[in-house]
């Protein structure tokens, strides 16, 4: 039913207008909106509409108890892959890089390391929860993103257009590094763990060094760079002035996170 | 400066909202101080191409012709701007005008943005205060505020924001920077911040804020310089509050 079969049998009894009706309606109004030129009328018809389209929708809206989860998942969901970003992802990232690091100081250092990491109670609900799940929901909506965008830095060539790019190479790159690195590191080897003389025998190739040398820092760079658009995100750094001191901070977090991981790489390629 | 100076176009045209796009090359005989418009009014006048033949005159939109009303956008050598502010002395020869690619062509350089008319209403971008009674005076507005309100106001919906927006395009529903601003404009004002959660649902609706990728682009191209990335950081940190506030329950969710 639409509105105009609704004033047609008004006399009828109660006409019940429901959201749907005013929406195709306005719909049908659109299509006469061509003509409106010569049907200045029809204008005010769809302005008419639209206002009483958004009052019920309110007032639904209001008997419903306001807009629940559902109507913003879109938001839900970007807010979701921003947050699981830093939190538990890049926090990972961190802890990763660090205790690796254990290799710089010799390899029985590493080996404890990576055992008493190994050796973690609930070690499978650690990796599902805290890794596998978040890392996966991240990178599939991340293909998304690079999907929708339509890059011009061509015509419009500002650092941030740059960082909004390369934010979209690096996670393609570390997309494909972490499946690898992981495969190989982590489910390859079944229930046993990592250990030093593993790493020695991937790195000690050339090809893989720099795979992995590539891999690790675009991973540090998507994070850190990550991190600038979460202050954004979350609305923590509004001002260009603050945006900018977020710049710089990221900016000292990429080179800090990258000398960590670039040093350990060396170690277990070069012994030194 | 010899009298029979020309500045060469390069217009890229289509001639119906269906049809293939195609370039078409122009001489116009030179002025001192002409801009892209008055260019395009010595085509309209002479309608004839560089291998001339006539054709037919190229069509575009303006109104205001001094940077106030945005109808007039256009992508000029490879930038989207106001064609009315485009001085031909400042730009780079020869000239490419193309229509802007975020928009669907009408004909030529003309656009339709009815996306944009779309994405105020997303955000309800106005202050509803019809009635069937006088409503009375509203609240007051510090002076401060009314400051910087005003420069988001300036916004005209020309859309040059949302052509160098990365994430706005045809695979994509974002609204872009323009509409978001201006809820956050409409919430900064004492009576529109009576509606405030509605707007800020409409931002979190379907293309709504979250397609905003951080580029910012925008800021660096509005012609008003309206400071559109700080609306948009604003604007996230006010969502995500007013999203806390519609799950967990708040008597100031309204
Ligand atoms: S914000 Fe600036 S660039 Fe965007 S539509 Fe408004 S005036 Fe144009
Ligand atoms: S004609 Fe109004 S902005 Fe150019």
């Amino acid at each position: 039913m639409n509105i105009f079969n609704a004033f047609k049998n008004r006399n009828k009894g109660t006409v019940f207008l429901t959201l749907e009706t005013v929406r195709s309606t306005i719909n049908m109004s659109q299509l006469y909106n061509v003509n409106s030129s010569y049907f200045p009328f029809l204008r005010n018809v769809r302005v008419e509409l639209l206002n009483m389209y958004n009052i019920m929708k309110l007032t639904t809206d209001q008997i419903k108890g306001g807009n629940t989860l559902t109507e913003h998942r879109e938001f839900l969901t970007r807010r979701l892959h921003s947050l699981l970003g830093v939190i538990p992802i890049g926090i990972f990232l961190i802890q990763h890089l660090v205790v690796n690091h254990f290799a710089v100081y010799g390899e029985e250092n590493f080996n404890k390391a990576a055992e008493f990491m190994h050796s973690l109670p609930f070690r499978l609900v650690l990796e599902f929860g805290v890794i596998f799940i978040p890392i996966l929901f991240h990178a599939i909506l991340g293909v998304y993103i690079v999907f929708v965008a339509r890059n011009n830095m061509r015509n419009y060539s500002f650092f941030r257009n740059w960082m909004f790019y390369l934010q979209r190479i690096t996670g393609v790159i570390t997309f494909v590094f972490v499946v690898w690195h992981v495969w190989e590191t982590r489910i390859q080897l079944g229930s046993e763990g990592a250990d030093y003389s593993l790493m020695e025998g991937i790195l000690s190739n050339p090809f893989m060094f720099w795979f992995y040398m590539i891999g690790v820092l675009s991973t540090i760079f998507h994070f850190a760079n990550g991190l600038w658009s979460f202050c954004v995100t979350w609305g923590i750094t509004q001002t260009p002035k603050s945006q900018k001191i977020a710049t710089y901070a990221t900016l000292i977090v990429f080179l800090a996170l990258s000398y960590v991981g670039v040093r350990t790489i060396i170690t277990f390629a070069y012994g030194v | 400066m010899a009298d029979n100076k020309t500045i060469t176009f390069i217009i890229t045209r289509q001639d119906s909202p269906d049809s293939n796009s195609y370039k078409e090359t122009f001489k116009v005989p030179y002025k001192p101080n002409m801009n892209v418009i008055s260019a395009l009014m010595e085509i309209r006048q002479n309608p004839v191409n560089a291998n001339g033949e006539k054709t037919t005159p190229v069509q575009w939109d303006m109104n205001c012709l001094e940077e106030v009303c945005g109808a007039c956008s256009m992508v000029i050598n490879g930038v989207a701007r106001q064609s009315c502010a485009a001085l031909v002395d400042q730009l780079d020869h020869p000239i490419h005008l193309e229509p802007m690619s975020t928009f669907p062509v009408v004909r030529d350089l003309i656009v339709d943005r009815e996306r944009m008319f779309d994405a105020l209403k997303q955000v309800k971008a106005w202050i509803p205060i019809d009635g069937t009674h006088d409503l009375g005076p509203g609240p007051r507005m510090p002076e401060k505020k009314r400051q910087w309100a005003y420069e988001l106001s300036k916004c005209m919906t020309c859309g040059v924001c949302l052509e160098a927006c990365p994430n706005v395009n045809d695979k994509s529903n974002f609204i872009g920077p323009a509409a978001i601003s201006q809820a956050r404009l409409f919430n900064a004002h004492p009576t529109g911040a009576m509606n405030a959660s509605e707007r800020l649902n409409g931002l979190m609706e379907d293309g709504g804020i979250d397609g905003c990728g951080n580029s910012q682009n925008c800021v660096q191209v509005c012609p008003k310089g309206i400071p559109l990335t700080t609306s948009i950081a604003a604007m996230n940190r006010a969502t995500n509050i007013q999203a806390f506030k519609n799950f967990f329950g708040s008597d100031n969710a309204h």
